[in-house]
Order: C-alpha cells, then structure tokens, then sequence
C-alpha cells in the first residue's frame, strides 16, 4: 500500500464505505460490507472434522483450508468493492517492513511513521481515554457488527484498537524466512499442532506469528471473531496471500503446495481418519458452496488464474 | 461446575480432573454458552478470540469478557 498514490488510497477508502452503505445487495446482513464479516463470523463457528473439539479446526482457519479460504474471501471482497468503485483495487500492507521502522523520538510510537496509519487512510490507534475507540481517520465513526453465542448478528459497536498491548512487536521479516523454510504446505492431522508452511503463516507455530501476531498486535476489533469489522483485516490478509503467493513460485507443483486428492495421496483425514468436508482440493467452500459461481479448492490454488498481481 | 464473579458477570465452567484430557470444555458467562476447548498441549481456546490461545479457563474467560462485545454487554444494568 506504500505505492499507492493519495487518489488510490481514497478510491479504495471510498469503496468500502460505499460497500457498507450498500443495503441493497447484501446476502446475510444488513448491507454488503457486513456479509463479510458474518461470513467470517459464522464459518469460523463450524467444526472441521470428526476431531475437532480436540484442536478446534473449522472451515476457514487453524488447516489447510486457512490460505485458500482467505483467497477466496479477498477475492468476491474487491470484485465487490469494484462493483462500488472501478478501478480500485485491493492493497496489501507489508507489516514486517513497518516491524523494521524506527521512531527518532521515544514519545513518538514507531507505528506513527507508517503511511498505513494515517489520517487519510486507516486513521490510527484507539483512545485508550475512550475504551479504545478509534477516534481519527475516515473510519472514526465505523460501527462494528457483532455476534451473540449462536452466531447471530445481534448488536452494534465501535471500532476499537489497542495497538501494542498485547504482544509488543509486529512479525519481522526474519519470521517471513522462518515460514520460507518449508517445504511442504502442511503434514497430518492438519491442525494447529501439525508443522508446515501453512501452520507458519497462519501463526500457530512458535505463535503468536504472522497472520495471528498482526491480529493480536493491532488488538481491539481484530482481536475477535468479527475481524473483518476492522478495514485493515483486508489488508492484512492481503499481505498474508502475497506471502503465500510468493512462497509458490518458489516451491510450487503442480497442486501449488495443497495436499492432493489421489489414490496413493488419500483424502485429508483427521486423527479419527474421518474425512474432512469441505478441506480437500475438489471441495467447494463454505459458506459459497451452493453459489452458481462458487470455487472449489483446487480453483484458487493458482492466483494467476484468478487475475492476482502483486507489486513487489 | 465452578463458578466465580468477574467485572460483576458471573462464570461457571467445567474442566476435567483428567491432566490429559483433550475436547470440549463447558463454560457459561452469564448463563450463555462459551465454545471453548482444551487443547492437546494443555492450552484453551475459543472461537471467539481465534488468534491465541490461554493458559488458564479463568485467563481465557477473563479475556471474553475484556474483549467480545457480545459478552461484554451481558446484564450491564445489573447492580
């Protein structure tokens, strides 16, 4: 997002409030930002697997499914926002460039250097004055959707962010590299506990890192199950399929790094060696499943197919 | 179940005796269900706070109620 001009900032600034003013074409909450945030919500409430109270894997995180998943996601989120506003796409923000910066001032926090944070784009910190409300930024008046026990949508809140609070750095570049170092996407019973480049991304190894570090770094609305409440959640991911984009040009054959579905290579099964719905390279995704356009899989494993360009 | 107040909200929960158990951990704020689990290296984790995991049922609870707006608005008008 560092090359982005101040028009490419404020046309993608513009799309996605123009997407949560969007009350026409919604599909499961009251407008069209919202869906993906109980998108997110709801699918994360679904058990993956025979065994999964064990390791409490669902159908877009903590397995395999956690990179092609957010693919997918990332990707009906621009060609939504494109709907809004043509021509805008969406950036991603190189969090282990900004892990690097270093404040001349020790009053001056680090974060306040990066361009991410500013007015004109995410707006800044919460308001540790005012319950951690973002209180700057074209966001400042965001009001969250948020889920009861069920899932349900059930009440409304404020953007928060507490940057910092809980774990006090950013992933540095040299935690990209330790990701880098496998070779293999991921390894039986596919879960949290198993060793891989996708359990290196998602953060679960030697974690908080990565993708789960910048959630927890940032803190507040990022910190939950609603995530997505929070613009910069798009953003994050972003960088998070970048890397993991990256990683198959480097490695990749020809199933891009997921598990195959052969007759020597069985289905992914879990400790039970139960099969595992929607986990396997020809399984559509949830909750698209019954779309005319939805994806399996093995449709998004390849981002050049999908028109995904990232500027290094 | 255990139970024990915290910020004025009240936590029942259920944790086996079992130092090696692994599954599905019963826990209630408030009288609503919290899906939470323990984990195979000894660790609880929830749904609700997907990023990390906790040390201690009342660490995890406490964190709920901090942090999740659902249930950090349950009986706010209670006394």
């Amino acid at each position: 997002m560092k090359s982005l001009s101040p028009q490419e900032r404020q046309r993608f600034v513009d799309a996605v409030k123009a997407l949560k003013a969007n009350t026409t074409g919604s599909r499961v909450a009251d407008n069209k930002y919202d869906d993906y945030v109980l998108w997110h919500a709801q699918t994360m409430a679904i058990a993956a697997g025979s065994d999964a109270t064990v390791n409490m894997r669902n159908l877009a995180h903590r397995g395999p499914i956690f990179l092609p998943w957010h693919r997918e996601f990332l990707r009906r989120f621009e060609l939504d926002l494109q709907k809004e506003v043509p021509e805008v796409v969406l950036p991603y923000w190189d969090w282990a460039s900004d892990a690097a910066l270093r404040s001349p001032d020790p009053d001056i926090p680090a974060w306040t250097l990066s361009p991410i944070w500013k007015e004109d784009f995410m707006g800044g910190n919460g308001d540790p004055n005012n319950d951690n409300i973002v209180g700057d930024g074209p966001f400042k008046d965001w009001v969250t959707l948020e889920v009861d026990d069920q899932g349900n949508p059930t009440l409304k809140d404020r953007l928060r962010r507490d940057f910092g609070n809980l774990i006090g750095t950013l992933p540095a570049l040299i935690d990209v590299y330790n990701a880098f170092s496998f070779d293999f996407f991921d390894t039986p019973y596919w879960d949290v506990f198993s060793r891989g480049f996708s359990n290196a991304l998602e953060g679960w190894i030697n974690g908080p890192q990565l993708h789960n570090r910048v959630h927890v770094w940032i803190g507040g609305s990022m910190l939950i199950n609603t995530s997505p409440n929070d613009p910069v959640f798009f953003l994050n991911h972003c960088n998070v399929d970048r890397i993991w984009a990256l990683w198959q040009d480097l490695r990749f054959d020809s199933q891009f790094g997921y598990p195959p579905s052969r007759v020597l290579d069985p289905p992914i099964r879990d400790r039970n060696c139960t099969n595992i719905d929607h986990y396997n390279i020809n399984d559509k995704m949830h909750p698209w499943q019954d779309e005319p356009d939805s994806k399996t899989i093995g449709d998004v494993l390849d981002y050049r197919k999908l028109g995904i360009r990232y500027e290094l | 179940m255990k139970s024990r107040v915290y910020k004025n909200k009240e936590i029942s929960y259920s944790v086996s005796e079992d130092p090696n158990y692994v599954g599905l951990v019963d826990v209630e704020i408030e009288h609503r269900h919290v899906h939470a689990a323990k984990l195979l290296d000894g660790t609880y984790a929830t749904h609700f706070l997907p990023y990390l995991h906790y040390d201690s049922i009342e660490e995890l609870t406490n964190e709920v109620i901090d942090k999740v707006p659902f249930y950090r608005t349950l009986n706010l008008n209670r006394r």
